[in-house]
This record gives C-alpha cells, structure tokens and sequence, in this order.
C-alpha cells in the first residue's frame, strides 16, 4: 500500500502510522497554548471552547476597561511567520471598524507572554450553520432569509475593503437569541497571506485557512489578486450546503490523495443540480421542484471563472430576492418561457381575471412584460471598474467607512474641506449629516468634533481665537475629551466621547446648559473649567476663584470644594474621573458617574500638575523638578512608584518632561525635550520595562495609540534655522519606527489620536492642523 | 460515569501499569543487578525496542533478520547493560543504534571466520549488500523512523489505555487518527453524531485529547534522552526524518 501525503504539511504518512510523524512532533513547537498558562491583563481565561486552523479559541471575562464576556483566539506559533506577525496587528485595526449585526465585532488584538499572537471578538453563543440546519431543519425559505443576510454581511464588509477569504459554514454562527447569523473570523485568513509560489507553500497556506471545499479555484490555485469575487464563489458553495445539507466537494475531494489530485478534480468538477443533488425528505414537493430554479443561480456564483460568476455579493443577494418574490432571476437562460412563466406566477390572479378581455389580457402582458425586464436588467459594471471601486473603498475604509451614506463625503480631502467650512446659514444641515455619518461609522472622535461644531452654531457660539475656526480638539479627533469653544468669554470643555448614537444631545446637553446659564445669573462669578460627563451630564465646574461645583442637567450646582487649581485640573479620557490639586499639596479624585469624591491623596513634594489615566487606576503627580510620582488609585495610602527620566544632559538646562500611559496603565512612557530617548516604566514597579528608543530631534509630544500597540511622537529639529516638526509612529512590540510623517513648518502644538486608532491628527504653531489615517502618514 | 458528551470532563491519568514497561536508562543499569526482576525488566525493555532493531536489520539486508533482531536481544540480556558506560549521559537511540550496528559487524566477522578459517580474507558475502558505513544512511533511517514512530505507538497505547478506563473507548476510535491534527470530515461528522456531541464540543474534547497524547509522548521521548535540550534535538531530527 503506497504511503499517503499529509493534508497539512504535504509530507509523508507511513502506511503503518494512523498519524502524520512530521505534524505530531512539529506540534510541541505550536505551543501548548493551555489557557492556565495564558497571562493576559485585563482578562480573565475561562475554558477553551474551539480549536481551528489558525489556533484555539477561549471564552474569556474581560475584567477592564468593560466588564464582559469575549471570546479570544490565540494564534498557532506555527502559523505565524515572522513577517506575519507584523502585520497581524495592523490587520486587525482595520477589521475592528467593521460594524454589523451579521459580523463578530473584533474588539482588540495582542501577544500573550509567550508572543502568541491573540485577537479578542464578541462572543457568540449559538450553533454553527450546519448545526442549525440539522437541528432546526428550516424551511427553503427560511434557509434562504438565512443565507440572504449572511450575504448582506458579506456585502457590508466588501464596501469596505474587507475580502473575508475563508467563508465556511463553520465560520458562521447562529445566535441562540435571535436565530440570526453572525459571520466569523472576517479577514483573519488576509493575515496569513505569504509571498504566492506554486506547489508546497500554496499548499501550506490553503492548508493553514482550513478546507478546501469552500474556497475558490484562484485561491486553490494560489493566485494574487484575490477579489471579493472568491467570497462570492465560497457563498455559492455554502447556499449549496445549506440546501441541500451536504458538501458540494467533499466526496471528490475524498478521493483525491495529493493536492494536485484534489486542484484536478475540483477544475473537472461539474456541479449538479441542487434537486439532484440533494437528498429526499429534506423539502415537500413544491419547494423541490422551486430548487430547480435556484440551480442557474448557484451555478452562476461558483462558475469557475471570476468573470463569469455575480460580480457583487449585492448582485448574488438580489437574486435571491427576485427569486422569493418570484420575479425572473438574472442568472436563468434568458429565455423567454421563462420569464413569462415566472411572470405569470406572480400575476396569475390578475392574468385570470384580464383573460375574460382578451385584448387587453395580450395589451397589458406585454407592457408589464417589458417593464418587468427593464425593472430587474442588471448595470452591468466592468470587473476594471468594480477592482477600482473595491480598491478606492479599501483604502478609504481606514479612515471612512462608508462613503456611500453621505454623498457630499466623497473623499478624505472632502471630509476636511467639510469639517474646516465657514458657519453659513446651511451648517446646521451639513454638520448634522456628518454628524449621523461619522457616528453610524464609529469614529466616535469625528462625530464629537463635528457635533462640536453644530453645538457651537446652535447656541451662535464664537470660537475662542477668532483666528481659527476650529482648533485641533474642536474639529480633528478628540480622543481625550477636550473639545473646547466659548461660553461667554469661558472656556468650555466639552469632555469624553458624545457618541450622538448612544446618547442624542437633546436629552441632557439643553437642560445642562440651562442649568449653568442660570448659575451664572445668580452669582458673580467666573467659570474657568467645565467637565462634563458624556453618560449623564454629570458636571464639575470651577470658579476663577477656586471653588469647584457638581451640577447635573436635573440639578442646580453643589460646592463641593474650595482653593482647586485651574492647572492641576485633569479628567481621563474616558471622562469617568476628574483628579484636582489643591493648594499643591492635596490630590483628590472625583467619581464623575456617582458624584462622590473617592480618594484623597497627601502628595509627599508640592505638585504642579497631576495627570489620570483612562481606566482612573493610576494617578500620576508631576512635581516643578519633574519627578513622577505614581498612584494606583484604589491603594492610593500605599506610597507612590517613583519615577525619575534623567535627561542626557539633565541640569545644564531647564526642558519638559513627557510622559503618556499605555492603555490599561501597566506602562510608561517617558520622554523629555533635553534627551533624545523614550524610556519605558512598569507602573507598577517603578522599574524599567524593555530598552529605550533612540530617537532623532527635540521630542515635544508623545502618545501611546489607543490601543497602546504603538506610540505616536512629534519632534522638532532646526533647517536652515528655521524649526520643521515631524511625526513618527513606533512599533511598541520591536520598538522601531514604523512611519514618518513629512516635514512641516514650525512646531507641533498638538497630537491627537482617534478613540479606534483609525486616525491622527496635528496642528502646528503655523496654524496648520493635518490628519492621516492610520498608518498612512508617510504617504 | 463519566458524560460521554461533555468536554470538560478530564481523561484520567492512569499510573505506569505493567502494560506498559518501563523504557528508562535505569533499567539497563539495575539489569546488572542480579535480581529476578532486573531480568524480567530487561527483557520487557528489549521487546520495546524489538520494531526499530528489526528495521534496521532489515534494511542492512541481513539473512533472516528476524533472527538476527532475536540474537540482538539475547545478546543484550546476556550482557545485562555490560559495556555500558557509567556515565549514561545521551541518547538511548544512539546507544541501542551503536549497540546492533557492533553486534551485526560482530556476527558477520564471526560468521567469515567460521567459513574461511581464521586466516580468510575479508570479504562480504552473507550480507545483501557491504556493510561500508556510507551506504548504511538508508538502514539508519529505517531505524531512526522507525524508533520515532515506536515512541509515538507507545504513547498511543497509553492514550487508548487511559480514555477505555476512563469510559472514553469510543472516542479514542474516532480520534486516533486525527491526534496530529488532520481531520476527515466525514469521520468527524460521523464522530459528532455517534457520540452525540456537538461541534464545538467535539473540537474541545478533540483538543484535550491531543493534549493528553502529546503530554505522553513527551513522557516517551523523555525517558530516552537525559536532558531538556536533548529532548528538543529529538523533536527536530524526528521531524527531519519527514520532511
């Protein structure tokens, strides 16, 4: 008996061994992955409840910054090249923006300790699509409706750039709630896209995504130009499955032994019939003979030619629909029994009735005849326009997710004419539909700025400097909350996310603003800071006096404390918690969801400014010689972590310190402008964490990106003695630099980072403010 | 009982038990020992190491190499781990490899001298082919695959051992072929349906089952090397061995 070739690393399998050698001992070197193992913050592993091609998946409790339950894979090290990994996290930035009830949401994405590569998702209880199929055993129709918004899934993802490569039926779930379908691991498999080759390295890859029986022959065949014409093909495959409950492939692909055995047979492959192809007792007899219909339907979306298949999933959709409806579908011959046999099934009461006029039964057959084909004839687009579409959205995803939801959004230069436009009579209008647009695409930034600016038109505010417009908070990205304009010559900080979507304006903003208008009559004083909680309104006010006041939209102002300093005023980004320094001694922290003062903290040197992170755990005091003192908040009678960054050359001049936490607080980032090195702290131990970066310039700003993969800085060096500034992204995982923004004229003021790293943007002491999206600065 | 549908419930790990004998270095020095039950181990120990010997005799093309392989471990348990250095640092592969390639030159240069008389000239006449080192790459990788997947069967009969006493006999049968990670479909389906799981289910306690199988695995390898390192110099040259 010849000996066999492993399906998965293609070498050979002794005919006296039931396993693959190679596979079995090349398995210590995947890791054992075992979830006591798995040391990740800010989750906790609960059970492992799936092993795929790629690694396993865990049910996990995230603990922080939300309480909820996730499922979280963790990639194979076997199927992660270097280079891979690279990429992996950038991948993941650009899926984590896909929306849609019909697709796992990707929350965030990591390395565990050992470097194993994780992405966390929603978690989905529920039965894989086959399971359901066979448990429930749903009508043609429901079967139907089902596959229909797994395509309006799909369809979703492809406006937006995102080809999911490894459609299969165990890549789709059905939710035990509400019986519908979310679809998995969407764009995962683009993850492990490696160099195209012929022969082994194809095969390994195509291995690694799982089976072959629902991908396309180009990617059978490891081509380049993969499209979300392959998608389509894997959906004809799954509608296959789904009606007729068996694999369309499997049995041939049973037979074929290697892999160039198993790309023969699926290229001779005819597909059969779907009434023929599937077995009896699964429909009644009127829905069989309607499966004949579907037949040139499914044909057309796994012909073995890109351009012969539909060149859309909306296409493939919309034949369905004509299909339940009963209208001719485009995929049939174009004959004309046919069509008029489908159109008398749809009109067959009207036609009974119109034949007792024999004339004007054959007058109107005709015409609505031809109305119908002109109805359902589909524009047709070229597979050049289509690619360019698909590219154009590809690339404009990352910044703007649907270009087709606000029609005067046509580009990125667009957004930003739009965002820098002079408050006319028809703002309003214009702000309120970017407004709706930037929300529905989850660039909670954008919608705050833009809100922002309908918010500052609506009440016929006027920006601070009558200069500009809209600084960088007001208009750009807003990440830490601070958008600013004028109340009355005050300063108003308009604090946290407004996410129209969660919260629309008019349920709090109106009554909050009453309520501090009617302040401001009845007292004589000043208002210096206002912070406002994005959830309820909740707000803390301070005087130029000093006294700090809780107001709500429901509730008239509390004084709730004396001699507060304006500077060593701060809230976190996430606007739950407000810290203020009093008389530079005194620290307290300020629940703003409860109202209530939680921590008081006695700093042991007098303190300039004082600085909270996002999840309110640690507190960080900056004292006049630029000594960090840290604070975990909860323990905060604990004494501090100190924290001293000695410039290169620390004493022969004054400079600033700079300093920024990584997302959960676990590090810090050090810089100062006398020193040409970022140092990283553990935060919790005060001690280094991993080597500096050596960096080029005088650094005069420093982010970690919300996700804290990497760290934004903006530096200044002297050209023909006039200051240029420039930005750079760092990789935190190899700390180098992984892109350089051009040269621009003068300083950089501010940074500003997206909520969702989609996007960065600066303004510069030239008062030229710019965003890029992510990782595209370099262009 | 245990829950034949329930993931979690663990794969009880049985202690050694006679069924499976003990492989380690230690059993060849406390064969020098004239205890009954040092014979007794020494003997379980070659019968082990019966299938890579015998592969390696085979591919030398000796005459008759189930004899010979027979001859092989008679001689072993008559030296009773004589000739064994005291410092037993290394390879048991190595050692049991440079043990029949001796014993094999021995009896070709005996069996010479028996037909020629003491003073004949040395030529190789009973062996398929001549015993010259550079063409015994292939008999070394009869025996060096061979061993590698002697470990791996072990480590099977172990598993098979374990989940029969643990109520799990069924789905050892499903399993066993899908411990390094392929998959048939059709088996697996059929495996879903007869044990009455469900997918996901199946795939967890699929993924427990290859852990525990490659847990005793790593048991066998390592009672045939002394160290870490020598443990992973064992997984790659077995997976060179395949690729």
């Amino acid at each position: 008996m010849p000996n066999e070739t492993c399906d998965i690393c293609g070498n050979e399998i002794p005919s006296d061994s039931l396993n693959c050698p190679h596979c079995t001992f090349s398995a210590f070197f995947a890791g054992d992955q075992a979830e006591d193992s798995l040391n990740i913050p800010g989750f906790e592993i609960l059970d492992v409840i799936g092993e795929g091609g790629f690694g396993l998946v865990y049910q996990a409790e995230q603990t922080e910054p939300v309480h909820r339950s996730v499922a979280m894979k963790v990639l194979k090290m076997e199927a992660m090249a270097k280079a891979t990994r690279s990429r992996f996290a950038e991948e993941v930035q650009t899926l984590a923006l896909l929306e849609h009830p019909g697709i796992a949401r990707i929350y965030e994405s990591g390395e565990t300790d050992e470097g194993l590569p994780f992405y966390v998702m929603e978690l989905v209880q529920g039965l894989t699509l086959m399971e359901w199929i066979q448990q429930k055993k749903p009508t043609l129709a429901q079967r139907l409706i089902v596959f229909q918004k797994i395509c309006d899934a799909v369809e979703h993802a492809h406006i937006r750039g995102v080809i999911h490569r490894d459609l299969k039926p165990t890549n789709i779930l059905i939710n035990n709630e509400d019986s519908l379908p979310k679809v998995i691991d969407f764009g995962v498999a683009r993850v492990f896209e490696g160099p195209v080759s012929v022969g082994r390295e194809v095969t390994l890859d195509v291995q690694l995504m799982g089976t072959p029986e629902f991908m396309s022959p180009e990617q059978l065949a490891g081509e380049a130009n993969i499209d979300i014409r392959s998608d389509v093909y894997s959906l004809g495959c799954i509608l296959y499955s789904m009606l007729s409950t068996k694999s369309l492939f499997r049995e041939t692909l049973q037979k074929a032994h290697s892999w160039k055995d198993k790309l023969d047979a699926i290229d001779e492959f005819a597909p059969p019939s779907l009434s023929s192809f599937t077995p009896d007792g699964i429909y009644g007899r009127t829905e069989r003979n309607r499966l004949k219909e579907l037949d040139w339907l499914a044909w057309k979306a796994i012909a073995k030619k890109r351009d012969d298949r539909y060149q859309t999933v909306s296409e493939l959709n919309l034949d369905l629909t004509r299909f339940l409806s009963n209208q001719p579908i485009s995929a049939g011959p174009p004959s004309w029994i046919y069509r008029t046999r489908k159109f008398l099934s749809r009109n067959l009461a009207a036609v009974i009735t119109l034949s007792m006029v024999m004339v004007t039964l054959l007058g109107t057959t005709i015409t609505t005849y031809i109305l119908a084909l002109k109805a359902v004839a589909p524009k047709e687009k070229t597979v050049q326009e289509l690619n360019q579409e698909f590219n154009k959205n590809r690339q404009l995803s990352r910044y703007i997710n649907n270009l087709h939801e606000v029609a005067s959004i046509e580009s990125l230069d667009h957004a930003r004419t739009l965002m820098e436009f002079e408050l006319n009579d028809q703002a309003g209008e214009r702000l309120d539909r970017a407004v709706t647009f930037y929300s529905k695409n989850q660039d909670v930034g954008m919608a705050a700025a833009a809100f922002n600016a309908w918010h500052r038109k609506q009440y016929d505010l006027k920006p601070a400097d009558p200069n500009i417009l809209f600084t960088v908070e007001d208009h750009i990205l807003s990440s830490d909350g601070k958008t600013r304009f004028d109340l009355d010559g005050v300063q108003f900080h308009f604090t946290g996310f407004w996410d129209p979507s969660e919260h629309p304006a008019s349920e709090w903003i109106d009554e909050l603003m009453t309520q501090i208008k009617l302040w401001q009559d009845s007292n004589d004083e000043r208002i210096s800071e206002i912070i406002s909680s994005r959830h309820n309104g909740s707000t803390l006010f301070l005087t130029k006096s000093g006294d700090l006041y809780f107001i709500t939209p429901s509730t008239p102002a509390q004084n709730i404390d004396q001699h507060v300093s304006a500077a060593g005023f701060t809230i976190n980004s996430s606007a739950t918690g407000i810290a203020y320094l009093k008389e530079h001694k005194q620290i307290s922290i300020f629940d703003l969801e409860t109202g209530e003062k939680c921590t008081v903290i006695d700093a042991p040197a007098d303190i300039a400014t004082i600085y909270l992170s996002d999840n309110n755990k640690h507190l960080t005091a900056v004292t006049p010689d630029q000594t960090l003192y840290v604070y975990e908040c909860l323990e905060a009678t604990l004494s501090p972590k100190v924290i001293r960054h000695t410039a290169a050359n620390d004493g022969k001049s004054t400079g600033d310190l700079l300093f920024s936490f990584s997302r959960f607080g676990s590090v810090i980032a050090t810089a100062h402008t006398n020193d040409s090195k970022i140092k990283f702290w553990n935060s919790m131990t005060g001690e280094p964490h991993g080597p500096p970066i050596d960096i080029e310039g005088q650094i005069e700003q420093l982010k970690f990106s919300r996700s804290s993969f990497y760290l934004y800085t903006a530096q200044k060096r002297t050209q023909l003695n006039e200051p240029v500034s420039f930005l750079n992204i760092w990789s935190m995982q190899y700390r180098h630099k992984i892109a350089e923004s051009p040269d621009f004229k003068g300083i950089i003021t501010d940074l500003e980072l997206s909520k969702k790293d989609s996007a960065a943007g600066i303004r510069t002491s030239e008062n030229k403010t710019a965003v890029w999206p992510f990782l595209q600065i370099s262009k | 009982m245990p829950d034949e549908s329930d993931p979690k419930t663990e794969i009880k790990s049985s202690a050694y038990t006679d069924d499976f004998p003990d492989t380690r270095w230690s059993v060849i020095l406390t064969a020098r020992s004239d205890s009954d039950d040092a014979g007794d181990a020494l003997d379980q120990w070659c019968r082990s190491y019966w299938k890579p010997i015998n592969a390696y005799v085979k591919a030398r093309g000796v005459n008759d190499p189930d004899e010979t392989t027979q001859a092989f471990f008679v001689h072993m348990l008559e030296k009773k781990g004589a000739g064994l250095p005291d410092n037993t640092k290394g390879k048991l592969r190595a050692y049991l490899m440079r043990s029949v390639k001796h014993f094999i030159t021995d009896q070709w240069r005996k069996q010479n001298a028996q037909k020629r008389g003491s003073n004949a000239e040395h030529v190789g006449i009973e062996f398929g082919h001549d015993i010259d080192e550079n063409h015994e790459q292939e008999p070394d990788k009869q025996f060096e695959r061979r061993w590698a997947l002697n470990l791996m069967e072990r480590a099977m009969q172990r598993l098979e051992h374990e989940m029969a006493h643990s109520g799990k006999g069924l789905h050892f049968k499903y399993m066993k072929t899908m411990l390094s990670g392929g998959e048939d479909p059709k088996l697996r389906q059929e495996a879903i349906e007869t044990l009455g799981m469900t997918s996901s289910n199946f795939r967890i306690a699929l993924y427990r089952v290859r852990k525990r199988y490659r847990h005793l695995l790593e048991d066998e390898i390592m009672q045939t090397v002394t160290t870490r390192e020598e443990f992973e110099d064992e997984l790659n040259y077995f997976m060179s061995l395949w690729s």
